[in-house]
Order: C-alpha cells, then sequence, then structure tokens
C-alpha cells in the first residue's frame, strides 16, 4: 500500500498546483489574504497547503496524536485517515491560538523554544517558510480574509460548455420529479439566467412527486423500506407495548390486507416522512435529528396506539407528528424503524449505530480508519478499546455517542438505562459524550436528545446534507480525497477533489446561514458547473490533451438513471406507464420484474445501485423502447393534435412520397417538424430542421415507411396493427373509444414508421440517462 | 504516450469498455433467430468463482479448527467440540469435527470427499478488525479501497464485451468502472429480457417491428453513437455513451443462458445453491468469466455455536454444489475457487456466548491450476499469526504473514492476468522477496 506524505506534499505544493491552477495562475500563496496575482486564499486551502502539508503532517502529527507522545497535551492532530480531518486539525489550532505567554502566541513559541519548553524539543526555526506560515495562519484568525465565502474554483472549468437555464430546469425538473418542465415555467427562466430557476424551482418542489423523490433519495442512505411489504414493520413494534395488529379483528380477508399494508407502509416510512414533514414545511432539516415527535399516517398511529389529529383519518398518505408516551424523540435518532435497520447486540454497545450515525449526519465514514493496518498480535492490552491504539483510533471516536445511545440497547425501544438491571453505563467503555464534551450530568434520560443537538450544531452535519442530495441529483458519490501519491493519475484526483470540495463546503455553509433550508441545497447543487456541465470547448486543434481529459475525467453527470427514476420519464415523455397493464405494477419499480435486474435496491441485501449498464439492462431499455413504441405511438394519433404528447404536427395518413414516389413538401415538412419535436420532447435537445440529427431520424422514418408500404403493397406484411399496438379503448378507464378515434389498422405503415422512431429515441443515450 | 496513461485516458473514454462495433458484427441485427449465433466467442476459461461468506466467519470453526480441552474448560476455543475430535484428512487437513442434525458428520464427509481438491490458507493477517474494510482486503487484495475485486479484474480481462461477464449476487464488487457488473433478480423475468424484440417472448414470429425496421432502427442508432462520440467531449460523458452501447455487444447471447438455466431453481433454503444454479448456467452460455457468490449471517456476536456452524455447513454445502453442477453442465473442473470472509473471530467467547471480531482469518481455494490437499499457513493455539518462509511456506520466525495480497499476487497468475496492462493501474505491492507460490 502506498501512503507515501513526502511524495505528496511534494507532488501538492509543486505539481499539483501548477497543474491545478496553471502556472500563471497558480495560488502562490502568499502570506496574505491574497495571492501574488491578486487571486485570494481562503484561510481553509491556506491552512492546507501552507500549514498542514509541510509542518503539522511532517512535523507535529509525529507526537502530537491521541496515541502519541505528546497524546496528554491540549494539542492533538487528526491524521489524514480521519474523514474531516483538515476541518478539525485547522479547528483545534483555531482554539489553542487564544493562548498566549507574556503576549506571545504559544503555537509560535512552544515548537520554537523561545521562553517554554518543548517537550518535542526545537521542531521550527524561526526564520522559516514554515514559521512565517504558521504565524500568517494566526494572523489570519484574528483578521479573517475578504474570500472566506467565495469559492475559489481557479480554471478548472474554462472551456465548459454549460445547460442553459431552459436545459437546466427540463433535467432539474425530472430528477425532483420525474415530469417535463411546462412551457410556461420554460418561459420564466429563458434567457434570464440560472438564478431566475429558484422561484421555479420553489414551486417545483411543492409537488408531491418531488417528494416521493426526497423519499427515494433519503431512502438509499437510510434503507429503512426495507421493512415496507408484508408486516415487515408492524412486526417490529414491541407486542408488549403498542397494538401493532389492531387490524387483525377485522373480518373482511381485503380489508384486512389492505388496513395491514396502510399501516405497515405507515410504520415502515416513519424516518423517512419525518424528512418529507420537516422539507415540506420549510423547516429547519435539523430537526430531522431533534424533533421531539415523530411522524404518524392515520394508520400507523393505530398500530402505535397514539391520538394523533388528522385531516382526513382515511387518508393512508397524510402525515403528521405526534409522540410517543414518556418517549424523548430526537428525530430520526430515535426513530424505530432506523433503530432496527441498524441494530446492536449485547457486546456490540451500540457501536454499529454510532458509525452510521458518524457516516450519514456527519458526514465521517469511521470504517475508513479501518483501513489503516492494524496488527492483530499487538493487541494484547487489556481493554484494548480504552488502550490501545490500535483500537482508540476508532473507539475514541464512536464510543462516546454509542453510550449516548444508552436508553435504546439491542431491544430498539426507549428503555431507561436506569430502570433496567445494567442501572449505569458500561465501566470499561469511554463515557457518554460527543467528541471531547461529555454528557452533562442528570441528562441520561434525555441522552439522544441532547446527542442530537451537538450532531446538528457540528459543521459536519449540513455537509451531509449536501452528500445525499448531491448524489441524489447527480448519481455521484462525492469525490474522497486521493492519498496514493503513486497513482498515475494523483494530481488530477487531487485536483478534482479540491475543487469539487471547495464548491461542496460552500453550498453546506449556505445551508447553515439559511435556517437550515434543504430546499436550497438542491438549488444550488441544481446551479453548480458539476449539474449543468455538457461539454467542453476544444482547443484550436480540435484535441483535448491527456492531463485536461484526467482533469476533467470525474465531471459531468451522465447518470444512467435509476429504475426509478426512468418509471417516472416514461410516462411524463410517452403519456403511458411501462407495466403489464393497466392494474398491475410498473415494471422498473417492481422487485419481482425489472427494479433489481435494472440496477434497483432492496433496501436489504441489496443496497447498493449499479451506474454502469450491463447486458441485461441494455435489453430491458431495449424492450422498454419497443414496448413503449408499440402502446403509446398509436394511442398518441387517436388524440386530437392540441392534446399529442408525442405526434402534434403529423397525421397517420401523412407520407413523405405520393404514388408516383415524388416527395410531398408540406408533409415531408411536418414530418421534420415532429421529429424536432421528438428530439426536443423526448431527448431535450434542441435542432433546426435541416440539422443532419433531423434528417438522420427523417431518414429511418422513410426507410421505415417505405419497406413497410412495400410490403403491404405485396401482402407479406399485414395492415392490422398488432394487438397491443393497437388504440381500441381509454388506457386509463379501460373503455372502448369511438369509432373515429379508434386505429386498429395501419394501411399507410406511418403508424409503424413512427414507431420506428420513437424506439430509436426511447433507447436513446440521452433518453436512458440524465 | 506512456503506455499507462494512455490506457488511463482510454478506460475514461470509454475505449476501453466500448467495442469498436457496439452491437456486434456489421450487418447483424439485433434481432431473433431460432439459433442466434453468438456475437463473440464464448468464454471457455475457467469460471473464476469468489463465495463471500459475509459478517467474519469463524476459521477455528471450519478449516483451521481449535477446540476445547473438556465442556468445562473455562479457555475453550469452540465449546461445540473437543481437541481430541479434531478430524485430520488423509491429505493432512485439520478440520473441525462439525456437522448438522441429519448429519452429525457433515463436515468430515465435505474435507474427506474433497481431500485432494481443497487448498486451505490459514493465518491470513486481515489487518482489520471493521467488516467494509476486511471484504475490500479481501476480495481487491489491498486494505484500502479502490481496486476492483479480482473476479472484476479478470472478467475485465477476458469478458468486457460479453453480457454478463462479471455476475455478482453480493459481498465486494467494486468495478472501478473496469467491466459492467450484473446482479441476478427474478430469472423468470429473463425470458423477456433475453428477447426484447418479441411482444410474446415464446413467439418468435410476435415482433414489435419487422426485421427490416429492426435492422434500420439499428443502423441508426450506430450512427447515432458515431454522432454522439464525435460530439460529446467530456471523458465521463464519453464513458458513458462507450459502457451503453458496449452492454448492447451480448444481448442475443443472453438467449443462451435461458438454454442452460435449469427448469427450476434450488429452494432448499440454501441460497448460494441458486446462485450457483445461474452462475454455472451463464457460464454455460459463456456470458459469464467471473461470479460473487454470497451468503451473510456470520456476524456471530451473541449465540456464536447456533448461528455461525450452520452458515459454515451452507458455504461448505455450496462448495460441494459447485462440484456437483460443473459436472451436471458438463463443465466439471473448469473453475477456480476462493472462499473467504471479513475476517475472522476472537478467540473464544463473550458474555453472550458470542465471538467478535478478530483480525485473522482463513482461506479455501480449489479448482483448476491448485494444487489441492494442502494447508499453507498456521496459527497458534489461541489463533494468533504465525510467520512463514515466502519461499518455503513453513513457519519461519524470520519470515512474513500471509497477507491478502500475496494470495492476490497468485489469483492474477494463476488467471493469467498478472502481466495484462491493466494491472498497472492496480499493482500489488509484493516484493520479489516475499512473493509466495500458493497454489501449485
Amino acid at each position: 500500500m502506498t501512503r507515501s506524505h513526502p511524495n505528496r506534499t511534494k507532488l501538492v505544493t509543486s505539481t499539483a498546483l501548477v497543474a491545478l491552477f496553471g502556472a500563471g495562475t497558480s495560488l502562490g500563496l502568499a502570506g496574505c489574504g491574497e495571492a501574488t496575482d491578486g487571486q485570494c486564499v481562503p484561510t481553509s486551502e491556506f491552512f492546507r497547503e501552507e500549514v498542514w502539508i509541510p509542518t503539522l503532517s511532517a512535523t507535529c502529527i509525529g507526537c502530537h496524536t491521541s496515541s502519541g507522545a505528546a497524546k496528554a497535551s491540549d494539542f492533538i492532530l487528526q491524521p489524514d485517515q480521519v474523514p474531516g480531518y483538515l476541518d478539525a486539525n485547522l479547528k483545534t489550532l483555531q482554539d489553542l491560538s487564544r493562548y498566549e505567554v507574556d503576549g506571545q502566541k504559544l503555537l509560535l513559541i512552544k515548537p520554537t523554544q523561545r521562553g517554554v519548553t518543548h517537550g518535542g524539543g526545537e521542531q521550527l526555526k524561526v526564520d522559516s517558510e514554515q514559521y512565517e506560515a504558521l504565524k500568517e495562519l494566526l494572523n489570519r484568525f484574528e483578521n479573517p480574509v475578504a474570500c472566506e465565502d467565495k469559492v475559489n474554483v481557479g480554471d478548472y472549468f474554462d472551456g465548459i460548455e454549460q445547460l442553459d437555464e431552459v436545459a437546466t430546469l427540463r433535467k432539474a425538473t425530472l430528477a425532483l420529479t420525474g415530469r417535463l418542465p411546462s412551457t410556461q415555467e420554460a418561459e420564466q427562466v429563458r434567457g434570464y439566467g440560472i438564478d431566475a430557476l429558484d422561484p421555479v424551482l420553489d414551486e417545483i418542489m411543492k409537488e408531491d412527486a418531488f417528494f416521493e423523490r426526497l423519499t427515494e433519495i433519503f431512502n438509499d442512505t437510510l434503507l429503512t423500506d426495507r421493512y415496507i411489504n408484508g408486516n415487515d414493520a408492524v412486526a417490529l413494534l414491541a407486542a408488549d407495548k403498542f397494538p401493532s395488529y389492531w387490524y387483525e379483528s377485522v373480518e373482511d380477508d381485503a380489508t384486512r390486507n389492505t388496513l395491514q399494508y396502510y399501516s405497515n407502509v405507515g410504520i415502515a416510512r416513519e424516518a423517512l416522512n419525518l424528512i418529507v414533514h420537516v422539507v415540506k414545511n420549510d423547516l429547519p432539516y435539523t430537526e430531522i435529528l431533534t424533533a421531539d415527535y415523530m411522524m404518524f399516517t392515520p394508520y400507523s398511529a393505530k398500530s402505535y396506539g397514539v391520538d394523533v389529529t388528522f385531516k382526513d383519518p382515511t387518508d393512508p398518505w397524510e402525515i403528521a407528528p405526534g409522540k410517543l408516551k414518556d418517549v424523548p424523540h430526537a428525530g430520526i435518532l430515535t426513530s424505530t424503524m432506523f433503530l432496527n435497520r441498524f441494530p446492536t447486540t449485547a457486546t456490540n454497545r451500540n457501536r454499529a449505530r454510532a458509525r452510521v450515525i458518524y457516516k450519514f449526519f456527519l458526514d465521517t465514514d469511521i470504517l475508513k480508519l479501518g483501513a489503516r493496518p492494524l496488527d492483530p498480535t499487538s493487541i494484547k492490552t487489556v481493554n484494548p478499546t480504552m488502550n490501545n491504539a490500535n483500537c482508540t483510533v476508532c473507539h475514541e471516536l464512536i464510543d462516546p455517542i454509542a453510550a449516548t445511545f444508552q436508553n435504546y440497547q439491542a431491544r430498539n425501544d426507549y428503555t431507561p438505562l436506569d430502570t433496567t438491571e445494567q442501572m449505569t453505563w458500561f465501566t470499561d467503555m469511554r463515557l457518554p459524550g460527543f467528541g471531547d464534551t461529555p454528557l452533562p450530568e442528570g441528562d441520561e434520560k434525555i441522552a439522544e436528545q441532547w446527542l442530537a443537538k451537538q450532531i446538528v450544531a457540528d459543521d459536519r452535519f449540513s455537509q451531509s446534507a449536501v452528500r445525499v442530495v448531491w448524489k441524489g441529483l447527480t448519481g455521484q458519490d462525492l469525490l474522497t480525497e486521493p492519498f496514493d501519491a503513486a497513482h498515475p493519475d494523483y494530481v488530477h484526483a487531487l485536483e478534482a477533489y479540491q475543487v469539487q470540495d471547495r464548491v461542496v463546503k460552500s453550498i453546506s455553509a449556505k445551508l447553515r446561514d439559511n435556517n437550515y433550508d434543504l430546499k436550497l441545497v438542491f438549488k444550488e447543487i441544481i446551479k453548480t458547473d458539476y449539474f449543468r456541465a455538457k461539454n467542453v470547448r476544444l482547443p484550436a486543434d480540435g484535441v483535448l490533451d491527456d492531463d485536461r481529459k484526467a482533469e476533467l475525467a470525474t465531471l459531468g453527470t451522465a447518470q444512467y438513471m435509476t429504475p426509478e427514476q426512468l418509471d417516472r420519464k416514461i410516462e411524463a415523455v410517452t403519456g403511458y406507464p411501462w407495466r403489464p397493464n393497466r392494474d398491475q405494477p410498473d415494471f422498473l419499480t417492481n422487485g419481482n420484474e425489472y427494479r433489481i435486474f435494472y440496477g434497483g435496491i432492496d433496501s436489504n441485501s441489496i443496497t447498493q445501485r449499479i451506474s454502469d449498464p450491463n447486458g441485461i439492462m441494455a435489453n430491458i431499455a431495449i424492450r422498454l423502447g419497443n414496448e413503449m413504441s408499440c402502446l403509446a405511438t398509436a394511442r398518441d394519433f387517436s388524440a386530437d393534435p392540441s392534446d399529442r404528447l408525442l405526434f402534434p404536427y403529423v397525421e397517420r395518413s401523412f407520407v413523405p412520397e405520393d404514388d408516383n414516389q415524388f416527395a410531398v413538401p408540406a408533409v415531408t415538412d411536418a414530418i421534420r417538424a415532429n421529429i424536432q419535436h421528438l428530439y426536443d420532447h423526448v431527448l431535450g435537445e434542441s435542432y433546426d430542421l435541416n440539422d443532419p440529427e433531423i434528417t438522420a431520424a427523417y431518414n429511418l422514418f422513410v426507410n421505415i415507411w417505405k419497406d413497410g408500404k412495400n410490403g403491404v403493397k405485396a401482402g407479406t406484411y399485414s395492415v392490422d396493427l398488432a394487438g397491443a399496438c393497437r388504440s381500441t379503448n381509454d388506457y386509463w378507464t379501460g373503455n372502448e373509444l369511438p369509432e373515429n378515434r379508434k386505429i386498429a389498422q395501419d394501411p399507410d405503415y406511418t403508424i409503424r414508421a413512427w414507431m420506428g422512431v420513437l424506439s430509436f429515441m426511447l433507447s436513446d443515450y440521452k433518453f436512458l440517462h440524465e | 504516450m506512456d503506455r499507462r496513461k494512455f490506457l488511463s485516458l482510454a478506460s475514461l473514454a470509454g475505449l476501453a469498455v466500448a467495442s469498436t462495433d457496439a452491437f456486434g458484427r456489421p450487418g447483424t441485427p439485433n434481432t431473433l433467430g431460432k439459433n442466434p449465433t453468438p456475437l463473440y466467442e464464448a468464454y471457455k476459461g475457467p469460471l473464476y468463482i469468489m463465495v463471500n461468506a459475509g459478517g467474519g466467519w469463524d476459521p477455528t470453526s471450519l478449516c483451521d479448527p481449535k477446540g476445547s480441552a473438556s465442556a468445562e474448560d473455562p479457555d475453550a476455543m469452540n465449546r461445540s467440540y473437543r481437541t481430541s475430535d479434531i478430524g485430520v484428512t488423509p491429505s493432512g487437513i485439520r478440520y473441525a469435527p462439525l456437522g448438522t442434525m441429519d448429519n452429525p458428520n457433515y463436515f468430515r464427509d465435505f474435507f474427506e470427499k474433497h481431500d485432494k481438491e481443497l487448498l486451505v490458507i490459514n493465518g491470513v493477517d486481515m489487518a482489520t478488525n471493521g467488516h467494509e474494510t476486511g471484504q475490500v482486503h479481501t476480495w481487491s487484495g489491498r486494505l484500502a479501497s479502490g481496486y476492483p475485486s479480482f473476479a472484476a479484474l479478470a472478467a475485465a480481462v477476458y469478458g468486457r464485451d460479453l453480457p454478463m461477464s462479471y455476475l455478482s449476487f453480493g459481498g465486494y464488487d467494486d468495478t472501478q468502472g473496469q467491466v459492467a457488473r450484473t446482479r441476478s433478480g427474478n430469472t423468470q423475468a429473463l425470458a423477456r429480457i433475453a428477447y426484447p424484440d418479441r411482444i410474446d417472448p415464446n413467439n418468435e414470429e410476435s415482433l414489435f417491428h419487422s426485421p427490416a425496421a429492426s435492422k434500420a432502427i439499428l443502423d441508426a442508432q450506430l450512427a447515432r453513437k458515431d454522432r454522439l462520440l464525435a460530439h460529446e467531449q467530456l471523458p465521463r460523458v464519453q464513458r458513458a455513451i462507450g459502457m451503453m452501447y458496449a452492454s448492447r455487444t451480448g444481448s442475443n447471447e443472453l438467449k443462451r443462458l435461458q438454454q442452460f438455466l435449469p427448469e427450476m431453481l434450488d429452494n432448499s433454503g440454501n441460497g448460494l445453491l441458486r446462485q450457483i444454479q445461474v452462475a454455472m448456467a451463464a457460464y454455460k452460455a459463456g456470458i459469464t468469466v467471473a461470479v460473487n457468490l454470497d451468503i451473510g449471517g456470520f456476524d456471530t456476536h451473541g449465540n456464536h455455536d447456533q448461528n455461525q456452524i450452520p452458515q459454515l455447513q451452507k458455504v461448505i454445502e455450496g462448495l460441494d454444489f459447485i462440484t456437483k453442477e460443473a459436472e451436471r453442465q458438463g463443465v466439471a473442473g473448469n473453475y477456480v475457487v476462493m472462499a473467504g470472509s471479513d475476517f475472522g473471530r476472537t478467540p473464544g467467547y463473550n458474555d453472550t456466548n458470542g465471538k467478535d471480531h478478530w483480525a485473522i482469518s482463513s482461506v479455501i481455494a480449489m479448482g483448476k491450476g491448485i494444487r489441492g490437499g494442502r494447508v499453507i499457513g498456521e496459527t497458534t493455539e489461541r489463533h494468533d499469526l504465525k510467520s512463514i518462509d515466502p519461499k518455503t511456506l513453513k513457519v519461519s520466525e524470520s519470515g512474513i504473514h500471509i497477507e491478502p495480497k500475496h494470495i492476490h499476487m497468485n489469483l492474477r497468475r494463476l488467471a493469467g492476468i498478472e502481466a495484462d496492462e491493466l494491472m498497472n493501474f492496480y499493482p500489488l505491492s509484493v516484493t520479489a522477496e516475499e512473493e509466495m507460490n500458493l497454489f501449485s
């Protein structure tokens, strides 16, 4: 394993920065807020490049860690294996910068051994660059530079072509609700600049479809939909506390099953419904953890035996807050579903839960600490989780949180510790707390509520929110900091990480500054270069050089849509869902049909989505193109032109050539106009009528039509449409259509030619990706 | 241009994953025929089968047996059997004398039946007690994340264009974008998926489009791909376009999978058996190079014996079933199997009769090119590591610990992918001095 700091330091401070910002626009980290080129350098960047890399990570960290020779000092650094180590170490320095001796900063005189003793001897020379940089950092703490709020992305995005306002709105509307924007919405933003999207997106984010998508996005993290089937969620309630199976007394089987379904979904979705409630009501996102209530539906409330007021007590999807008796709720932290989904055992003692809390709500992957080599033969210490450095690196982080969860152990429901046989927390574990802050004495019964307040006060909480939404909107995980300096793409990967990290941190800060309005995170991400990047302009020689390609390797969403997203898009574009028949679930969302095959999750054993298509996914996409073009083409023609989604500019009698094989200009123009419409409507691409792209699809139409016309004439093709492709009844009601709207035959072969064009588009890259 | 750089960029641009002819041979319509001609030569090398025992198995209850001195032994490594009852195969493989209610000698029967095939590697230094990291380490050969699993690498080298080159039922299956990964779902739906051009998948006359129309659509799609690749310059987008069109290259081969799937899949309760049936059928069809089999239930912090032993039994039942199913499909012996886990479990029991995490594990391997009837590596009576001489493979105080990277170096060599250019991106830091010849 390569984890070479010396190499890395060298690269980052020389090659990487030159590559990152170009020789002429280098950060040029001068000892002030402005670099030599006039570019302002935020303190976080200054700290990383000028203090952390050359000094702290190269020298100080040898002793100043929780297990190092200076572990008893107040100056404890987090190693770079710890996620968020830079922010944590910057904060440590900022805190310690207040210490002075005889008016001199302790942080400056200690390592230089001027007037005070340093256990590690002299580590810095007063006239060294490292010393000056440290001094400058301390100065910045007292005199913040003017650009702290600016995102310094250098020239990373130079040459990147972005989606315009209308195209961004289309992509965003599909991502948020699965529908296409209306003409009115498009006109609200067209030509008004990217910020014009804000009010439109605000309205879009009031729609039910948005909250459905929000639920999906957060379920990818919480995975509580694992319990959505059968009575899986109901069965998790403590039978001695709640009337879980209240519906069992209903005699009618169908009614009882319906009531069970409603109750179970309401219970299973409890944690996700809290997020929906918070966002829908514009409450601070912090409330997902600090809420002193939980969410009920009319039916889940019956299973909990809780009296909650609903506008419509028969609406299974209405959600309202309520409380369990004598339970100090702490939002998701005390959610029964969350606790069951991430359970603990008598020996695990909530440690797994603590890990999950770090990962979900503190943007910290504790398991990354496990990536450090651990020598099993060295663990001979008594109580190693307290005393052995191999173990304490993780346990000093997770054990205090685990202990704070003391009222929820293996039973998964609130049981105050002092009412159990155990009475007090384990003495061979760290005490309850959060970081260095202990749980205040007397707060034990509300320990989880106290913990929630600590978590949301931590900057990492807001960053965790950005992480979840980022993945939901782009399909991509945030980049992780590369460490392997020997990797051929290390420098470019580091650059991509640093730029993205700055953007993410700025959005996190905005979230904090705007009362934790999560909708703002959606809007901000949508407006980033990452969401909007569609192409890169080629240089004069027409070739993107290798370095630039490597720099841009992770840019551009190119997201292969999830089955749920594609499912909604199909209906939005064609007007019909993709399902076996009207009364059955959609193919792409049904776990027994294509959801798993198409890379989806079951929230149980399959919890990671597949983002690169395989052969099976490819065939599903081809089948969807064929089936939906079959279903939708004739049906669209049955409608009045003004009501058509797909073919508003043509009629089925429009054939491109007359009987003498002469082109009919008016008709060919109409066909081209409709193809132009299909490119825009199905693929989100705008072309002039004479663009080669329009011509390509036109030729496809004509080729199929000519072959079909000849085939019908020769009797080799039937005039009848296949049964599945006919339009004889209303899809939604099943009612027979009036005779003049029925389409069962295709004597001119135009329906089938348009089916071919629609198949071509529905299986296209641009339809399957966003 | 530097070759490594070229490969990197090619990969980023989708060139490494996209076929030059994304839909197969020119002129071959993506339509149906009674006997579809494979677009690419079926894969005929060995099937690489990785068996993941998720949660951290207990080698001391399997292939690195440590028992108890008596029923009252306060330091019992395992209360389920006595040290004096530990079994030994004719080749010298020691095993835990455990079994099921139906067959108390189940473990013995397995180890004796496959004595000559099995290679046991004990005392593997996992260097972690974290589940996720342990899985990464076991299946990629590196402790830190960022490397594809070995199965993904083999599939990438030998079957990038195959429709189900890398079939995964779970466990660590990261591909780093080098090859498409397939998950299995409801196999009944496969018929519709295998025949996307048929309205009724069972009726070859029931087509959505005429053959001529299908051909025209296919040609239009191919031309569209070229236009997209010429226009879209972002490497990530180019890669995505390449991946999508490359994934369509093997659509016809999916039909072959239908031919080899059993009419009824196993329903015995051991999920591994069904996974093996699907994997073997896909392999027989020539469309799969590597597979992740996955079984969980090994994280036995409580009631270890009751919970761990039945799962271990399922693993060895699965290993036995691989040999049977391969024989049934006519591909006997044409596989390479490795079974492993996140890590091992602590010596002795905790307060709830469970065992916690222990960073020492074992690996069981068998198959083509692996000399069986052997045990490499050793641990102490308390399941601590012993070092071995990397050349003699004997215990040596001046030796080194066996790590997953050593095993993966051997796997790569066995698979013949060690020198492939792709490995330049995922080097294993094994020096010449510490190289071990584990398999032959």
